[in-house]
This record gives structure tokens, C-alpha cells and sequence, in this order.
């Protein structure tokens, strides 16, 4: 299968790849590109804002992958089992304090998640952490409140649907989906995580800096394919377009709940972008694109296939849609 | 692909992007990407980076039943080559052209997309100057007339503070007058605005919220260029790209100019332009406009982004 002489010209590759990438952090300044190839401006648009994205994720990515880390050497199934109530419609409620007590974003939450399921924690409870820690947090609301400075409402609304939309979401998976196991290649995983017997020369730390490693490939990849397309759909999609079809009463949420899933922002900053909507869409649309957005978006559900089946993603994705159009409609109702 | 082969990959792509955050923090052109206020984070990144590179490098030479990280053995590492080479070169492709293109940063092409309260400024140049428009401007005449005569007296002393603290004034940015008083007092104050990048987002808010209390009032800014295609040769943006957290949620702050012939400026060039603001009105929008009085070329600075840079500790309740 894997000839020696394969195996030597693929190293060999690597390094010259090593290699390239030193002579450019060297000299890649005074490389005068632009005069061997002219980059059109849209791609390098792509680019920055494909590179950007990616940064932005990187630190909290890590983050996330070391306190999944934590979580996977300190935490025991016990612990789980003690602390969450065994009725399923009432264990929701924790979930949705813990959400709100850790300002964790929406980047860093998957692979918290995904230990915490693997862990033993119900897969609905999983996700109303999941879809309450990156919206309902102290930053979050604060970042809100100034942006609509002058209408108070929208920072008390966002935080207010967005405690109902998780708790719904819960509710929803645990009726459709109960407590089936819905990790990606988890042969063993929902039973023992630490009858290891084999005993490792390796120290816990090396362990868990390997594990950090490995996290960050597998959950990089994803990042980086998510990134990219949403750049490309930011560089391509013209806000007026989404804008036009949506001013209507049904028609204003569901543009802007498409313009927050393909942005892709992160919640510190979406208030401020939502904030450049006012007086073109109503007050339900931007709270529809503030609620949806932090809960999922391209990035995040490109981030979710790395750890769940591709059924069950899809199944939630629908589930969040569904829950916050309704929501958001229902709320214009009663306003 | 062997997991020795994968190990030595990994690291290579590792030691990239450790390489490519210290050039971004040297260099300083991850501003050109993320909003400054992120920056200890990616001091953070940069050591986690390094110590992953330096674990991944050591771990390729141990032996195969040394390197699994003892979770399950959840991580697979592909045999395919095809399949490996795809996913590592989408881990290339940021770390070469992150290289080679930081220096980028966007301009008009992304404003298009994103803004689109000037094609309705310019959607109301096909009635220029209508009468009503008059009738509603003079009622805050009075107003506006009375307060010159107010701060006639102390006039010059009062502008010159306001030149000074304007490089201090960092805080609150975004929302006018409430989350910006000092700002906003000032404005009141100067008849001269000089938009710096520090208050480059919160005067053009201001403007935007409260055109007519400005109005007549002469302004000095720079930006680079922007037209709509249904603008004529004598108008223009004139606009910064404003960040709040990375630069995939930027958004254009800028004033329509209108005056001369700018077909000599080219859309992308940065300029500075010096002018008195005026008010349309466009079905019930006031927008702020400035009548140019002289424009000239500048270098592009050296931060062409503005940052929106709201302090949670140092606002008014």
C-alpha cells in the first residue's frame, strides 16, 4: 500500500512545503507579487475576509478544545448523572442557567459540547447549552444594549426570546430525537471514558496537549470550509438584495435570518452590524437576525458535521429555523 | 498516508501558522483582519501555537503506540492520500496567502455589498434641492443661530480643547449623543469638525442621527472613495471601512460629497476633502451631505480601518 519510495517523496514534499513557508515569512515582503500576478480584488476580498473569519475563531477554538480537554480528565460521568435532573423537560433549565453563566462563544462551545455529551450529558440538554451560552450572556447583552441605544427593547427582547427559543430547542430534540446517541464515530464513547488500562509513558499534560493537536485539525478543517464559503458568500451577496425581498411582515425575518446564517459573525458583534438595519426592517426581523444568528449559522453548522451525524445536524438546523421564525412572528403579534 | 507522514504534515502546518500570527502581531497587520481589542487573544494563540508545533514535532518521532492521545481513539487519521492532501492544503492555503496578502484590506467593491443607504442618497438627487426641503430646514434655524451666539465668545478656546482631547476620547463610539455626550457636546460646540480615526465612527453617527442640528457647519475628513453606479461625476462617498470585532462584519462610514468634477479621483483612491455639510431630505430621511470646498489625494494610511471601541466601564447609565 505505502511504498517506501511513496513515503519518502511525501516527506520529502512536506519539507519543501516547511521550507516555502520559511524563505516567505523571511522575505514574503519583499517578494514584489503584484508584479508577477495581478489578484483581482474580489479574491483577495475573499481572502481577508476568509482569513479573518478563521482568526477570529482560532483563539476561541483553542480555548474550547482545552476546556473540552479539562472537562475530559475532570469531569465523571457521576458528576453528570448527580447534578442533572432526571426528569428531561426540567433538566433543560440548568442547561439554560449554565449557557448563561459561561460567556462562551459560538466557536468554542462545539467541542465543550460534544465532551459533555460524550460524557453522558442528555443530547438535548447538550444543545440548549449549546445554542444559550454564545446569546445569552452578560457581553452579549451589554454589546446589544448600546448598539440600540435608543430602543432599550431590543436588548431585553433578544435576551427574553432567546431564553424561550433554547428552551423550546430542547424540548424539540428531546422529542424527536430522545436520547439517541448522535456523535459521529463513537464506537464506545457514550459508556466509559477513563477505564483506560493502558498505561502511557506519556504525562497527563503531553496527553492533553496531543489531544489538543488532534482537536484542532479535525475541528479546523471544518472551521476553515466554513470560513471559506462564507466569504464567498459575503463577497458575492449583496445586503439590498436580502433587504428587498425582506421588508414584509414574514418576509423581514426570514431575509434577515438568512443574512445572519451566511454572515456568520460572532454574537460580541452582531448587534452592531443588526444596528445598521434599523428603519429598513422591523424591529421582529432584527430581533429574528439577533436570536438566529449567535444559535447557528454556516460556519457553526459546517463546525457541528465535524461532531454529529449528518441527519441529526440537519434535523437541527431545521428545528432552530422553525423555533425562531415562529418566535419572532409570535412576538410581532403581541407587540 | 502513514501517521508518521500525518505528524510531520501537521507540524509543518502548525509551525505556519505560529510563524504567520507572530508576523501578523509584528507587523501589526492583523489589524487589517481583527479589531485591536482582540489582540491579547492572539497572544494567547501565538504561545498555544508554538507549544503545539513543538508537541507535534517530538510526537512524530515516538513510536506509534506513544502518540494517541488517549481519548477513545476518537481522531482518525485518513489513509487516503487524495483525501489527506485536499484537507492539509486547506490549511496551506491560509498560511501562504496570509503571507503574502495581509497588506490587503477592503475597499469600495465590499461597500457595494454592504451599504446601501447612499443609493438612496443618491436616488434623491433626481429632485435636488426641492423647496419643502427649505421649509423644514429653517425651523431649526433659530435654534441653531442662538447657540452661536451662546459659544461666540469662548469660541476659539473651545476649539482648540476639543482638537486636543479628541486623541483621548476613545470611549463609546457607536451610538450617537447618549453613548457619545462628549462628542456630541462637542459638535455642538465647534463649528469645525476634524474626523480623526478615533472619532471617525461617532461623528459620522452623530451626523447621520441629527443632520440638521450640523448643518452649515464645515467638516474636514478623509476616506477612500466610493460610488454607487447610478452616482454622476459629481458626487462620491468618501468612506473608512468601520470594524467592530473582525473585518467580516465591516461596514462603511462615510458622507456623500457632491461638488465639482471628481472623474480625476479614481474609486479606491483616498482623499482628504474639506467641505460644509448640508442636509436631503429623501421620504422623511434627512441625510447628511457635505458641499465640497477643496479635495486632494493622500496616501493611504497606514490604518485604513476605524474600530468601533465601546468601554462597558466608562458609559453613562
Amino acid at each position: 500500500m505505502f511504498t517506501k519510495t511513496a513515503r519518502f517523496f511525501t516527506q520529502f514534499f512536506i519539507y519543501i512545503i516547511l521550507f516555502l513557508i520559511l524563505i516567505i515569512f523571511l522575505i514574503g515582503d519583499f517578494i514584489p507579487v503584484d508584479n508577477y500576478v495581478t489578484v483581482p480584488t474580489k479574491l483577495l476580498d475573499i481572502n481577508t475576509i476568509f482569513l479573518s473569519i478563521f482568526l477570529e475563531a482560532i483563539p476561541f477554538v483553542l480555548l474550547g478544545v482545552f476546556i473540552s480537554a479539562l472537562i475530559q480528565t475532570f469531569i465523571k460521568e457521576d458528576h453528570l448523572q448527580r447534578y442533572i435532573p432526571s426528569n428531561p423537560i426540567v433538566a433543560t433549565v440548568p442547561a439554560v442557567v449554565i449557557g448563561a453563566i459561561f460567556p462562551v462563544c459560538e466557536c468554542a462551545i462545539v467541542p465543550i459540547v460534544r465532551r459533555l455529551i460524550q460524557k453522558g450529558m442528555p443530547l438535548h440538554v447538550g444543545f440548549v447549552i449549546l445554542v444559550s451560552a454564545p446569546i445569552l450572556n452578560p457581553i452579549v447583552y451589554l454589546s446589544t444594549y448600546y448598539a440600540f441605544q435608543s430602543t432599550p427593547i431590543i436588548a431585553h427582547s433578544r435576551m427574553g426570546l432567546a431564553l424561550i427559543v433554547s428552551l423550546l430547542i430542547g424540548l424539540f430534540i428531546y422529542f424527536f430525537y430522545g436520547n439517541k446517541n448522535q456523535l459521529k464515530n463513537t464506537d464506545h464513547a457514550n459508556h466509559h471514558t477513563h477505564d483506560h488500562d493502558h498505561h502511557h509513558h506519556s504525562s497527563k499534560l503531553k496527553e492533553t496537549l496531543y489531544h489538543a493537536s488532534d482537536e484542532f485539525f479535525d475541528m479546523g478543517k471544518f472551521l476553515l470550509f466554513g470560513a471559506l464559503v462564507a466569504s464567498v458568500v459575503q463577497a458575492y451577496l449583496a445586503r439590498e438584495t436580502l433587504l428587498e425581498i425582506g421588508s414584509g411582515t414574514i418576509s423581514g425575518p426570514v431575509a434577515m435570518m438568512g443574512l445572519a446564517y451566511v454572515l456568520s459573525l460572532c454574537s460580541e458583534a452582531d448587534a452592531f452590524v443588526a444596528s445598521s438595519f434599523k428603519g429598513v426592517t422591523s424591529g421582529a426581523a432584527l430581533l429574528s437576525f439577533l436570536v438566529y444568528g449567535p444559535m447557528i449559522d454556516l460556519k457553526n453548522t459546517i463546525l457541528l458535521f465535524a461532531y454529529f451525524k449528518k441527519k441529526f445536524v440537519m434535523g437541527f438546523l431545521i428545528i432552530v429555523t422553525f423555533i425562531v421564525f415562529w418566535i419572532t412572528l409570535l412576538y410581532q403579534l403581541w407587540m | 498516508m502513514n501517521q508518521k507522514t500525518h505528524m510531520l504534515f501537521r507540524s509543518v502546518i502548525l509551525t505556519g501558522f505560529t510563524l504567520l500570527v507572530f508576523k501578523l502581531l509584528v507587523t501589526q497587520d492583523l489589524f487589517n483582519y481583527i479589531a485591536p481589542k482582540m489582540q491579547p487573544f492572539f497572544y494567547f494563540t501565538l504561545i498555544v501555537l508554538f507549544i503545539l508545533s513543538y508537541v507535534q514535532f517530538s510526537r512524530k518521532n515516538q513510536k506509534e503506540e506513544d502518540t494517541h492521545c488517549n481519548c477513545n481513539h476518537e481522531h482518525s487519521y485518513t489513509k487516503s492520500f487524495k483525501k489527506s492532501f485536499l484537507v492539509y492544503g486547506l490549511f496551506i492555503l491560509p498560511i501562504f496567502s496570509g503571507f503574502l496578502y495581509s497588506d490587503h484590506t477592503l475597499g469600495s467593491e465590499m461597500a457595494k455589498k454592504k451599504g446601501f443607504k447612499y443609493e438612496i442618497a443618491s436616488d434623491s438627487n433626481e429632485t435636488p434641492d426641492n423647496p419643502e426641503n427649505l421649509n423644514n430646514q429653517s425651523e431649526t434655524k433659530p435654534k441653531m443661530e442662538e447657540e452661536k451666539e451662546i459659544e461666540n465668545t469662548n469660541n476659539t478656546s473651545q476649539e482648540n480643547n476639543s482638537q486636543n482631547d479628541q486623541g483621548t476620547n476613545l470611549n463609546g463610539i457607536l451610538t450617537p449623543k447618549k453613548l457619545y455626550p462628549e462628542r456630541y457636546k462637542k459638535m455642538l460646540q465647534t463649528d469645525r469638525f476634524h474626523l480623526s480615526a478615533d472619532n471617525y465612527i461617532g461623528t459620522i453617527n452623530i451626523l447621520e442621527e441629527e443632520p440638521n442640528t450640523f448643518k452649515g457647519k464645515s467638516i474636514k475628513f478623509n476616506g477612500f472613495i466610493f460610488r454607487e453606479d447610478s452616482f454622476n461625476s459629481n458626487q462620491i462617498v468618501v468612506g473608512r471601512m468601520g470594524v467592530s470585532c473582525c473585518v467580516a462584519d465591516a461596514g462603511i462610514f462615510g458622507l456623500m460629497v457632491k461638488g465639482s468634477d471628481f472623474s480625476s479621483f479614481p474609486t479606491d483612491s483616498w482623499v482628504e476633502v474639506t467641505g460644509t455639510i448640508i442636509v436631503k431630505k429623501y421620504k422623511g430621511w434627512s441625510l447628511p451631505m457635505v458641499k465640497m470646498k477643496s479635495i486632494k489625494k493622500i496616501k493611504k494610511p497606514t490604518q485604513p480601518y476605524v474600530y468601533e471601541n465601546i468601554d462597558f466601564n466608562n458609559l453613562p447609565n
